[in-house]
């Protein structure tokens, strides 16, 4: 994977990764044997240098992490994937462990993009009773929320309750930042471009959709994500900064920064009329993930 | 491959399966998110990333899975610990998406059975999931009387009412309004879930096959109702609340159906007059919901009636002031029911 003389090699991130969690690891045999595996996966560089900028910033305790690799299952292969199936199976220790704690959200909101059949699957299935996975559904709901006339629209109170899924949080993202640096871009467009300034790296067609948080959301504290908080489908997720009080997205287009990101348990209670949900368009385009950007882009962040 | 892979390379794996393979890994993924020995690098949850992949492949390649498919519920087996409500979760979902005969009686049975009348995944309930699938498919008259007869004699009709009203509208259209009776009959209108549930369908029953249409045909249903008077009456209050908690927009075009609700409430009260006295008694408790001996110092929920209470040996009910029309209609109870030593009042409460 080629990356940028000037950043950091992947075997200093290794040995420096290695030295911050030393003193709390008690398989140190197993450590280091994961680390030499990971090392050699494409996305398991990512994740070592992830790993790293939330020790070296202070964004997640040394710790927790010796923790889940003390305790992850590691048959001698596939290292990423035997620190997300713990992360997975253990998300109640393992979710919103960012230091800084929880974040307080001024002059702006939070905004939740995800894929029209995501947004069936979680909010809208149980309580209308959608054919699962269907066409049908998402027609029905494109009509009912998007079509009708405004003041005949279904509305999101209709949700109740929400599908948990496999992750028990929800990531979501600044509408001021959104709107702004997607300003004046059709719809299409600005469905590709979230998709890619998001790293929505395994998504290739249909539509998204947002939902827009109530001004003062409180129903869940926010916070900074940590590779922690990330799972193992989640390749394009990038640590940031101590400095920020957001996290930051990679695009999947070296030419566009990331989106700022925050993560927030998933709360009891459904939705309310307050949420309000918009169309941001259909994907037109195939997403062009560039492993070599992203290693570059996570050895940026390490040496900032 | 090692790693991981994503929905094109495992459309190139699949390929080289064979079908004792494919159904061992389709279900090691549908378990545990890893293709046979290999993690998937996705975001999405395992029954949509399993119809992703079926939309994309070959139709040589589709065709196998529907086999596989309808072998993994074949081989279901609730009893065993492994095959978990997660996974029939997975399979219900998918049932809709990989479609084929066999799957449709595979349903079929379990509905028919009951066999999973008490499962939940999350927030699911999976005898309704198992129903919404089978909304995918052909459905028959002998299906459709199923729906309508069988299912809602059940006790766990309360579970999966919303999901047979749905499961109708999608094979039948209009004709769902059949099963509307009974989804009344077992619904509480107070939980806001099911009542917004409930609502959200007939709005769209109305959208889409206009209002004219499902007065007439609501209208009709009624007409036909074979049922006790306090079921009659049950059905009655209960549309009027629906409509007026969730259609209000609608409100005004649904005056046919609402000016004959009071000919149905009428006409069910010329029967009750005719019962016996116990009988009847028993008929007026119902209406209230409440057995007459649990009626001391308890609420109600139904509409414009505030409460039921005994006091000095006199049953009181308590209506609200505005709701001057549910003092007319229980007049006649109190006209008709002669009870010497406990005689019963009307009141209209003050506020």
């Amino acid at each position: 994977m080629p990356t940028d003389p000037s950043l950091p090699s992947l075997d200093d991130i290794r040995t420096n990764l290695h030295t911050l969690l030393i003193s709390d690891i008690e398989d140190l045999d197993k450590f280091e044997n994961w680390l030499d595996v990971l090392i050699t996966e494409t996305y398991g560089q990512v994740l070592c240098v992830n790993l790293f900028i939330d020790l070296k910033n202070r964004c997640l305790d040394t710790a927790v992490v010796a923790n889940v690799i003390d305790k992850m299952v590691f048959a001698g292969d596939q290292a990423r994937w035997a620190f997300y199936k713990y992360v997975e199976e253990h998300q109640d220790e393992t979710f919103f462990n960012h230091l800084h704690g929880p974040m307080v959200l001024e002059n702006d909101v939070y905004v939740r993009i995800l894929p029209l059949a995501d947004m069936i699957e979680y909010y809208l299935r149980e309580p209308l009773k959608l054919p699962p996975l269907t066409y049908e559904a998402e027609q029905e709901v494109l009509e009912r929320f998007f079509k009708l006339p405004p003041n005949r629209r279904e509305k999101l109170g209709v949700v109740t309750e929400v599908f948990r899924g496999k992750m028990l949080n929800g990531w979501v993202t600044s509408k001021s930042v959104l709107d702004s640096s997607t300003a004046g871009l059709s719809s299409n467009e600005r469905a590709d471009r979230i998709r890619d300034r998001l790293g929505f790296s395994s998504l290739d067609s249909g539509k998204l959709v947002q939902i827009i948080y109530p001004a003062n959301f409180d129903r869940a504290p926010n916070y900074v994500p940590t590779t922690l908080d990330s799972h193992f489908g989640s390749v394009y997720y990038l640590s940031t900064d101590a400095a920020d009080d957001w996290g930051l997205t990679c695009c999947l287009n070296p030419l566009h920064d990331g989106l700022r990101e925050r993560v927030h348990k998933v709360f009891d209670g459904g939705l309310t009329d307050e949420f309000e949900m918009t169309l941001v368009g259909e994907i037109t385009c195939v997403p062009i993930p560039n492993p070599g950007h992203l290693i570059n882009e996570a050895l940026k962040r390490a040496s900032s | 491959m090692n790693e991981g892979s994503s929905i094109n390379n495992l459309i190139r794996h699949m390929q080289g399966l064979d079908d004792s393979q494919l159904a061992y890994s389709l279900r090691i993924y549908l378990k545990e998110g890893s293709f046979g020995d290999t993690p998937v690098y996705t975001i999405l949850e395992r029954n949509r990333f399993i119809a992703e992949l079926f939309n994309r492949c070959d139709t040589t390649l589709q065709e196998r899975i529907r086999r596989v498919f309808s072998d993994l519920l074949e081989t279901f087996d609730g009893t065993n610990p492994k095959d978990d409500p997660e996974y029939l979760f997975y399979l219900a979902s998918l049932a809709s998406v990989i479609r084929c005969g066999q799957t449709k009686e595979r349903l079929r049975r379990w509905i028919r059975q009951g066999t999973f009348d008490t499962w939940k995944y999350g927030i699911f309930n999976l005898n309704s999931e198992l129903i919404l699938a089978t909304s995918s498919y052909d459905s028959d008259d002998e299906w459709v009387d199923f729906m309508l007869s069988v299912l809602p004699k059940r006790s766990s009709f309360k579970e999966s009412a919303l999901a047979a009203y749905r499961a109708l509208w999608q094979s039948r259209g209009v004709e769902c309004l059949s099963i509307l009776p009974d989804v009344l009959l077992i619904s509480d209108l107070e939980d806001v879930a099911f009542s917004q549930s409930l609502g959200y369908f007939l709005r769209l029953t109305i959208d889409k096959v206009n209002v004219e249409t499902f007065c007439r045909t609501m209208i009709a249903v009624l007409d036909r109702t074979q049922r006790p008077v306090d079921e009659i009456w049950i059905i009655v209050l209960k549309i009027e609340e629906i409509v007026e908690r969730e259609l209000a927009i609608h409100k005004g075009d649904l005056s046919p159906l609402l000016e004959h609700l009071k000919v149905v409430w009428n006409r069910a009260v010329v029967t009750w007059q005719k019962l016996p006295p116990p009988y009847a008694y028993e008929a007026f408790d119902k209406l209230l919901e409440v057995p007459e001996k649990d009626w001391q110092n308890i609420r109600l929920t139904s509409p414009g009636i505030r409460g039921a209470f005994t006091f000095r040996k006199r049953h009181i009910i308590e209506v609200t002031e505005q709701d001057k029309d549910i003092l007319e209609r229980c007049e006649p109870f109190f006209e008709e029911i002669s009870y010497e030593e406990e005689p019963l009042y009307l009141t209209a409460a003050a506020g």
